[in-house]
């Protein structure tokens, strides 16, 4: 568990960061959202002490990170940052192995960490690991970077807008990877981005920062159906026209609950029409799962249908 | 073509002394920049953490590197005397600017992203600096060392001038002797060394720092335990050092000194450092214990370096002894005896003419002197003991006079277009061009009388050495030194063979 106490950041009498208090909980994959400058970042890096706040407490599992050895500390956290950040003179594997070698790992278990790791990445572990990072894509390196932040399998990832530089098919595949590894490893993950689609897409819980405050902390539904103040509703308002998520859906009144019989696609809330609509027409069918309710194509144009006309259902 | 020629004749003979003095020179280079690298590496490391010192050093060193490399030699002697050491002091000082400035760039270059990296991951600061930090700044870092390693290997050059040996002395000897061939092999070779380290430090570059360092390791331990293996086997001697100033004629004379002195002293080695620099350089060198001899001219003692206020005394024998005396009260050092021949400036002119004229002295040229043009090196043709004490004590009066630069009035004079020159009496030249030059009857010219000194302790200490020195005292007559510099400086045969030649065929040497 993560707990931020009273933080506050100043620069020169600017606050970074304002009487900031946050819980963040165990597996949570948190999702910081904000517009450029409003102190997400920096409110990720007070976790791993790259930021000394000016007053107040960070805590992990308890514990004030201000009173554990700074290395050691870090040793236990992942960290990815935007562009992958690679170091140019190592290979791939010397950079995957970096907090290994730092934790003293013998070259086999090194070894075998980082090939299992590349393979849940995607990446051919004997096509990759002798590789420079100058001889791999943008993609391909943001990969190696999340390899690197997991393989000491820490119990805590930070990843501080890991893709904001990648094209948007790589950008999708990357977080497909994000949400396969969260539900594999049981690793709590803090994930700064200023692309609410992504904090859609990914969060369990979102927190919207600005200004050096948080506005609102919530599950993506919540924050999309009840903004807590007007600056949340409107940094999401694209996103409540164009981007409905399944998770409304479901809260709008639409759907029917699963039954033993209910078998087959399986979608989770934070996803989108358009995604549910691309993935019945890819599949032919026309239902699909959706925690423990059944969404059904007849339900995707009532709900539509619905907008259109202002009202729900009921 | 006959460049070319001249200069595989004279790799051909001085073969093995110019691999001693190219080895010299690396060996010199290589001390220089390992220390540089040493200093400027660990320093910019330091102050990557300290920008607003690290920016003050930055603005030293640039202020250093524009220090002409000569001025630096020349405010170093006073600290460190002269030799090795002071030459490779100023290398080093030259070097680390480069090395500093690069190494200092590279690390504040680092993209800032990395070191944030490195930071978040944990990472000890071992790690940080040596896997990420030294790796990342390594291409700027070896840039700096190419530069100063070429930088250096050139300037070392200079090292020649306080004695510090190197292809310098060959640059050196060859301007002092005119010798093309002796000057294009020094700096030739100089500047093939200046190329063959630019191309294996870039071919180094690519080598893995971790197979670099055993390399280097490898290579260290070799070396010291060469050096070591060498001291071990090889007798404990005595080991002198005689040097001389620069040019042919103290380079022949050094070499008797050693012939004799290892002929009669077993246990004696001699080390000679010809060409080694001015007379304040040697004189220096001398009294720091640096050199134990060097051959130095009475009229240099009573006009450089004692001080007096007596004049060169025109008498030989009364010269000599005023700066035996000299040097012993002032300096406590020892003047041995004076060989023959004086190297005295003198009035010179073509043999046809001296013999159309019947010309034996000065005084029979100033009886006709208004029929004859001169051409007179500028000092000369100024200084009182020079053309105008020529014209009142001689009563000279040239058609016409004018000054030349000293290298072109002997060529003017055998061309005939000039009938008059100053000059040395043991001047090559004069044997080479057919010159004459004619006797001082008046005693005018100051006596300049070579003689080996040294410090009286040493004296008193060595016995037999200044005993053998002794053999030449009244010896060698202005023909001879006249007969030896030509086949050394025209004919550009070795000093140590012309010297070995003379003492063998005049019974001083078995």
């Amino acid at each position: 568990m993560i707990e931020l106490v009273n933080v506050n950041k100043a620069y020169d009498e600017q606050y970074a960061l304002e009487n900031l208090n946050l819980t963040i909980n165990d597996g949570e994959l948190f999702v910081l959202v904000g517009p450029s400058g409003s102190g997400k970042t920096t409110l990720l890096k007070t976790i791993n002490r790259l930021i000394v706040p000016t007053s107040g407490q960070v805590k992990i599992d308890e514990q004030d990170v201000a009173s554990v050895d700074l290395q050691l500390l870090r040793r236990r956290i992942g960290y990815v940052l935007q562009t992958g950040a690679l170091f140019p003179n190592m290979t791939v594997e010397e950079n995957a192995s970096v907090q290994l070698d730092n934790l003293g790992w013998s070259t086999d278990k090194k070894h075998a960490r980082v090939a299992q790791l590349m393979a849940q990445v995607g990446l051919d572990p004997d096509a990759f690991l002798s590789r420079m990072p100058s001889e791999l894509s943008g993609g391909e390196a943001q990969r190696v970077g999340i390899v690197r932040a997991l393989a000491s399998q820490p119990k805590l990832v930070l990843m501080d807008e890991p893709f904001s530089a990648l094209d948007p098919v790589s950008r999708r595949q990357l977080q497909e990877i994000v949400l396969d590894l969260h539900r594999d490893l049981d690793t709590t993950i803090v994930f700064v981005t200023h692309d609410m689609h992504e904090a859609l897409r990914l969060a369990d819980r979102i927190g919207v920062v600005y200004n050096g405050q948080l506005q609102q902390v919530g599950t993506p539904e919540n924050i999309l159906t009840e903004p807590a103040n007007a600056f949340v509703g409107n940094f999401f308002a694209d996103e409540q026209q164009t981007n409905q998520l399944l998770g409304q859906v479901i809260a709008a009144g639409f759907g029917r609950p699963k039954e033993a019989e209910d078998i087959g696609l399986t979608m989770s809330k934070g996803q989108s029409l358009f995604e549910m609509a691309a993935t019945l027409n890819e599949s032919g069918k026309h239902q699909i799962i959706v925690g423990n309710m059944v969404l059904t194509d007849q339900d995707l144009i009532a709900y539509m249908a619905s907008l259109e006309s202002g009202g729900d259902r009921h | 073509m006959t460049v070319i020629n001249a200069i595989v004749a004279y790799v051909q003979k001085n073969g093995s002394d110019l691999l001693t003095a190219l080895w010299q020179h690396i060996t010199i280079s290589l001390i220089a920049m390992v220390i540089t690298i040493l200093i400027a590496v660990p320093l910019a490391i330091v102050l990557i953490n300290h920008r607003r010192v690290g920016e003050f050093i930055l603005q030293v060193a640039g202020v250093i590197q524009t220090i002409p490399s000569l001025a630096v030699l020349g405010i170093l002697i006073p600290f460190v005397g002269i030799g090795t050491v002071p030459a490779i002091i100023a290398l080093v000082l030259y070097a680390i600017m480069p090395v500093f400035q690069n190494t200092y760039a590279g690390l504040t270059n680092i993209d800032p992203v990395l070191l944030e990296a490195a930071d978040a991951l944990g990472v000890t600061p071992r790690f940080k600096l040596f896997r990420v930090e030294l790796p990342l700044a390594m291409p700027m870092i070896l840039s700096g060392i190419r530069i100063a390693t070429v930088l250096v290997i050139g300037t070392a050059t200079l090292a020649a001038l306080i004695g510090g040996g190197g292809l310098g002395t060959y640059i050196l000897l060859g301007i002092q002797t005119n010798n093309n061939a002796a000057l294009l092999v020094g700096a030739i070779l100089s500047a093939i060394l200046a190329l063959l380290a630019n191309l294996l430090i870039k071919v180094l570059a690519k080598v893995p720092l971790k197979r670099l360092g055993i390399g280097v390791l490898v290579l260290a331990v070799l070396g010291v335990g060469g050096s070591v293996g060498h001291a071990l086997f090889t007798k404990p001697t005595e080991t002198i050092t005689i040097a001389g100033k620069l040019g042919g004629e103290p380079e022949i004379l050094i070499n008797m000194y050693k012939d004799l002195i290892e002929q009669d002293n077993s246990n004696v080695k001699v080390i000679l450092k010809p060409n080694f620099g001015g007379t304040s350089f040697l004189f220096k060198g001398l009294q720091s214990d640096k050199i134990n001899v060097y051959p130095e001219f009475t009229g240099t003692v009573m006009q450089s370096l004692v001080k007096t206020n007596k004049g060169v005394n025109k008498n030989p024998k009364i010269a000599y002894q005023d700066a035996k005396q000299a040097l012993k009260k002032q300096f406590n050092l020892t003047y041995l005896k004076p060989m023959a021949y004086q190297n005295d400036y003198s009035v010179t002119v073509r043999a046809s003419t001296a013999k159309k004229y019947h010309l034996k002295t000065v005084s029979d040229l100033a009886a006709i002197s208004d029929q004859f043009t001169g051409a007179f090196d500028p000092d000369f043709y100024q200084q009182a003991d020079g053309y105008p004490g020529l014209k009142k004590t001689y009563g000279l009066h040239l058609k016409a006079a004018k000054t030349m630069e000293p290298s072109l009035r002997y060529e003017a004079l055998a061309n005939g277009r000039v009938d008059v020159t100053d000059g040395y009496t043991t001047d090559p030249q004069i044997k080479a061009d057919h010159l004459v030059a004619l006797k001082d009857d008046k005693s005018f010219f100051p006596s300049y009388q070579g003689a080996p000194l040294m410090k009286t302790s040493f004296a008193k200490q060595h016995p037999g050495i200044v005993k053998s020195l002794s053999k030449l005292s009244g010896k060698i007559s202005v023909s001879d030194m006249q007969n030896m510099n030509y086949q050394v400086t025209v004919k550009h045969r070795k000093a140590a063979v012309v010297a070995r030649e003379y003492l063998k065929a005049h019974g001083y040497l078995k």
